[in-house]
C-alpha cells in the first residue's frame, strides 16, 4: 500500500515539475477577431515623456519586456507600499537588460519632469532602466484602462484620486503577460518567477 | 491606528521609502528627537531632517484630530514594534510635548 502511496506521490511531484518546466505565460485580455484571425488584447501605440524629458513610446520600448504600474507623488495610502515592491521586483532584475520598469503618473498637474526627476533620485534607481512618465491627463486614463488598472479623479478620495495597485509585465508586442498586486507582498514571489518565465520564452525563442 | 494614520507612506515595518520617506525603525534621529514625535504626527513637519545620515525633504502632513492618548498610543507602538528601548511615553508627557506646538 505504501509503495502506491509513493508512486502516486512521485508521479504527481514529476508531473508538477514538468508542468513548472513547460509553464507559458498566458494573454490576458479581451480576443479580437479580425479578418478571421484571433488577436489578444495589446496595449494601443501610446507616447509619454519621462523624467529626463526624453519620449517613451511603445516603440522605444518594443525591444523590452517591461514592469509598469500607476501612481502619484503626493498619494498618502497605497504608493509608497506599491513602490516598495516595485523595488523589490527592481533590484531583482537590475542587471536584466531586457526588462525595463515603467510607473505613471495619474496626476500629471503635480508630476511634472521635474517632479517625477527628483521622486526618481530619491528612489535611488536607474533613469535609463526605471522610466517615470507624465504626458495629457486622458492619454493616461485611457491607457490605465488597458493595464486594467482603474484610475480616477475623486475629490473624495485621499489627496483627489483612486486608483488600484496591479503591478503589470507587458511582453515586447504588448500583450500583458502577469499581474500581481502590489499591495500584498505575498503575490510578488510569483510575479518575479513570472518575470524570469518571459525572459526565457524569448531567450529560447530568439 | 499605526496602520491606519503611519504605515501608507512609511509602510508597516517602518522601514520607509528611499529618500523619500524616512524609516521610522530605530534610527539616531527618532532617539534623539521622540519628545518632538507628538508634535511631528499632531501638526506634520516641513525642511530638511536627517535619519542615519541621509537627508529627508518631503513635506509630511499634519494627523488632525488625534487625540493626545492616540498620540501616546502610536508612540508607544513604534517603541515597542520596532524596539526604540525607551520607556514608554506617559499621557501626561505626551500633553506635555504636545504644548509646544499648540
Amino acid at each position: 500500500m505504501s509503495r502506491i502511496i509513493l508512486f502516486v506521490v512521485a508521479s504527481l511531484l514529476l508531473f508538477t515539475a514538468c508542468k513548472e518546466e513547460s509553464r507559458i505565460l498566458p494573454k490576458y485580455g479581451f480576443e479580437d477577431v479580425v479578418d478571421g484571425d484571433t488577436l489578444n488584447h495589446k496595449i494601443p501605440p501610446f507616447e509619454f515623456i519621462n523624467q529626463d524629458s526624453q519620449l517613451v513610446s511603445n516603440e522605444s520600448l518594443s525591444d523590452f519586456i517591461y514592469v509598469s504600474d500607476f501612481f502619484f507623488i503626493h498619494c498618502p495610502t497605497i504608493c509608497p507600499k506599491v513602490k516598495k515592491q516595485m523595488l523589490k521586483i527592481y533590484d531583482k532584475y537590475e542587471d536584466e537588460s531586457m526588462v525595463k520598469f515603467v510607473s505613471h503618473t495619474i496626476d500629471p498637474k503635480r508630476d511634472d519632469v521635474s517632479a517625477l526627476k527628483d521622486f526618481s533620485t530619491k528612489l535611488g534607481v536607474d533613469h535609463d532602466k526605471w522610466y517615470f512618465l507624465t504626458g495629457e491627463k486622458d492619454e493616461i486614463y485611457d491607457i490605465a484602462d488597458d493595464y486594467f488598472n482603474i484610475a480616477i479623479e475623486d475629490e473624495t478620495a485621499p489627496e483627489g484620486f483612486d486608483h488600484s495597485g496591479k503591478i503589470i509585465l507587458t511582453d515586447k508586442e504588448g500583450h500583458i503577460r502577469a499581474f500581481c498586486e502590489g499591495t500584498d507582498p505575498e503575490t510578488i514571489p510569483q510575479f518575479i518567477k513570472d518575470v524570469s518565465t518571459l525572459i526565457d520564452e524569448y531567450r529560447q525563442t530568439p | 491606528m499605526y496602520e491606519f494614520h503611519c504605515a501608507g507612506c512609511h509602510l508597516e515595518d517602518g522601514t520607509g521609502l528611499g529618500e523619500i520617506y524616512p524609516p521610522l525603525t530605530k534610527s539616531d534621529y527618532v532617539i534623539e528627537n521622540i519628545k518632538d514625535f507628538a508634535c511631528i504626527i499632531s501638526k506634520g513637519i516641513r525642511g530638511p531632517i536627517t535619519v542615519d545620515g541621509i537627508e529627508y525633504n518631503e513635506e509630511m502632513p499634519g494627523n488632525k484630530g488625534l487625540t493626545p492618548v492616540e498620540i501616546s498610543n502610536i508612540i508607544n507602538y513604534m517603541n515597542h514594534t520596532f524596539d526604540y528601548g525607551l520607556a514608554p511615553q506617559q499621557l501626561h508627557e505626551t500633553k506635555e510635548y504636545l504644548k509646544r506646538c499648540e
